[in-house]
């Protein structure tokens, strides 16, 4: 589907000193802002997106791209040196990272966890690279009823695999689908549930909502939950002896198995929309423990446990865009911010993107190796810088925040009228949040709106109206009854929880 | 009886639902008859939907969240210094009020030090207006 003379030409394109430059910009920016507790490159990128209008949009991508792939690795520094998670993801780093650094070895600790994150994120870089145009043509001979069906099939698995609990995740995904209605209908344009505000004719605007709902609700919970101080984000204890403050080769070698085994269970939960990485990294950590001669050193420093943990997180970012690129369905909060900025540079993602912008994504898989090396090297250099960079209060922090998703928003979503819906969902995401409602859930499920509408659309006009004749689609069939078959397994799933205490 | 927070979720998430179906639709969408499906076919699915999963929610045994009010009255109260921010912003600027704004958040939240208030207070909307104004050649707010 696509020649020789396009991957050229889209590499050519990545391998270019405004390229290079920006790729070094998006990882220097992901790995400070994820490891600043509270932060995060998902927070990075929502509140890059409206700077980087005016780039060309290989160049807009490749830095957002850069700061995804720089927050895999800058989360892990927190979680190491204070216990505390930058990401969420990097949860499962700080059940051994920390006891290293405890015992003087935090630097050690997280020059593996560079080392082991930018293994797993190349590993699956080269398999994003190899399946996703063979899987974009076959997504390329889906109809309207197949595309439907599909929609179907990721809530299901968006509902049942993302939080605690099925109905609150199938009302999170409804409430998403509920905001996307808002604006000009589909098939009649006319306008739907705008209430005089012409503003919305276009639909709610994607930045406002996402800054709203993963920014400012976020801010705002860390402001209100600080207890009249207001302390440096980090620490570093430093010491000094060296043979703590490295890896050296045998020691990054005997972690082979561990972190191959973790790129490979994050690149396939990456490839599953909804399941992320923070679910893959716990998944390796479990899966090497149980595999390790000496379980019960894990918890206590084992060098495995970070290896098994950040090749497994990082592994989610490249496999994430296996499903955006190939269906246009985004896998996680980070790939649908991804997606509304190819669709902010005229890009509609889906299988037609290797056929129509098979240089732009060429161009963008030359960016994410680019982005691989220089994580490795960035976060050489950069390790103790970071550290002292990010020791600045977490007033100055959230106000910067603050200050920038304003901006931002206003400029990307065109005035202080979308800045005022920003601050709307902020407070929605907050309830959601505090009542255990997914944000990631309805965010996705709001970008997916439109499509979802416009699919039902046009099944129910190739089917005149009569949707029985669905049986004549036996994709479609079989991925509504996975649908049902996957809501079934989680439903039993939670009942045998339930029926032993655990919930 | 103890209402569990999930159950009263549930009850406002179904009665939004019938409120979105019975008063808030009819009102707010157009009826049109082109197409293939109506503007408010979708709209009312899934307000049904959500109708259904309320009731669900309200009858399944669910979880009592913990409620801390001190937390969300500060959370409105930030909010409310955001939005009183905005409504400055729209009749004097971002760069006369961002100042002011950075530093009622960061008072509230207990900075005392007179150098991460000046910078939060000067030297973040002096990056901004270069980023933004000069940078990107853009207008700020």
């Amino acid at each position: 589907m696509v020649d020789l003379d396009t991957i050229l030409a889209g590499l050519s394109d990545a391998f270019t000193l405004w390229n290079l430059f920006f790729v070094i910009c998006g990882v220097v920016l992901g790995q400070l802002v994820a490891a600043i507790p509270g932060i995060g490159p998902v927070m990075a990128i929502a509140i890059a997106i409206p700077f980087t209008f005016g780039l060309d949009p290989l160049l807009a991508i490749a830095f957002l791209v850069g700061v995804c792939k720089g927050g895999t690795v800058g989360g892990a520094i927190p979680a190491i040196l204070i216990n505390t998670p930058g990401t969420p993801d990097s949860a499962a780093t700080a059940l051994d990272g920390h006891p290293l650094a405890r015992q003087g070895k935090a630097l050690k600790a997280t020059k593996l966890a560079l080392f082991s994150s930018v293994t797993g994120d190349t590993f699956s870089d080269i398999v994003l690279i190899t399946v996703s145009a063979p899987l974009a043509i076959l997504a390329l001979r889906m109809g309207p009823v197949e595309v439907f069906a599909l929609m179907v099939f990721a809530f299901a698995v968006l509902s049942g695999l993302v939080g605690k609990s099925l109905i609150k995740g199938a009302i999170a995904a409804a409430l998403g689908l509920l905001a996307a209605m808002i604006g000009a209908d589909p098939e009649n344009a006319s306008p739907r549930l705008i209430f005089g505000h012409f503003e919305l004719f276009d639909g709610l605007p994607l930045p406002a909502v996402a800054l709203g709902m993963l920014a400012i609700s976020e801010i705002v919970t860390r402001l209100a939950r600080n207890k009249g101080i207001s302390d440096a984000a980090i620490k570093l204890s430093d010491d000094g002896d060296p043979a703590n403050q490295r890896i050296n080769w045998a020691e990054y070698w005997s972690c082979r198995y561990t972190m191959l085994r973790g790129a490979v269970i994050g690149t396939l939960l990456g490839a599953t929309p909804g399941i992320g990485s923070t679910a893959a990294a716990f998944m390796s950590y479990s899966s090497t423990k149980a595999a390790s001669k000496d379980p019960d050193s894990f918890g206590k420093g084992n060098i495995q446990g970070v290896a098994a943990t950040e090749s497994a997180n990082s592994a989610v970012v490249g496999a994430n865009l296996i499903p955006l690129l190939t269906l246009g369905i985004p896998g996680s909060v980070s790939a649908a911010l991804i997606i509304s900025a190819f669709m902010i540079h005229g890009i509609q993602p889906g299988p037609m993107l290797f056929k129509e912008q098979g240089r732009l994504i060429y161009g963008l898989f030359g960016a994410m190796v680019m982005a691989n090396f220089l994580n490795l090297w960035i976060g050489q250099i950069g390790l103790r810088l970071w550290i002292k960079v990010i020791s600045a209060p977490q007033s100055f922090i959230y106000i910067s925040a603050i200050m920038l998703c304003i901006v931002g928003v206003s400029m990307a979503a065109g005035g202080l009228f979308s800045v005022t819906v920003m601050l709307l969902f902020a407070l929605l995401g907050y309830i959601m949040s505090r009542y255990e409602f997914s944000i990631v859930i309805f965010i996705i499920a709001f970008f997916l709106g439109p499509r979802f509408e416009i699919s039902i659309a046009q099944s129910t006009s190739l089917m005149s109206g009569d949707w029985t004749k669905i049986v004549e689609y036996p994709i479609a069939v079989a991925l509504l009854v996975l649908s049902v078959l996957m809501l079934f397994l989680i439903l039993r799933r939670s009942a045998h929880r339930a029926s032993q205490g655990l919930i | 009886m103890i209402l569990e927070t999930d159950r009263i979720a549930g009850l406002i998430i179904a009665t939004l639902g019938l409120v979105l179906l019975f008063v808030v639709f009819p009102f707010a969408i157009e009826d049109m008859d082109d197409g293939s499906i109506k503007p408010d076919t979708v709209p009312n699915a899934i307000a049904a939907f959500l109708v259904v999963c309320g009731i669900l929610l309200a009858i399944k045994r669910g979880e009592q969240t913990k409620r801390d009010s001190r937390e969300l009255m500060l959370v409105l109260l930030y909010l409310a210094i955001i939005a009183a921010g905005l409504f400055a912003i729209s009749h004097f600027g971002f760069l006369i009020v961002s100042p002011f704004l950075a530093l009622a958040i960061m008072l509230i939240f207990g900075e005392r030090r007179p150098i991460w208030l000046g910078l939060g207070c000067v030297g973040m909307p002096a990056i901004i207006w270069f980023l933004v104004i000069q940078v990107l050649e853009r207008s700020l707010p």
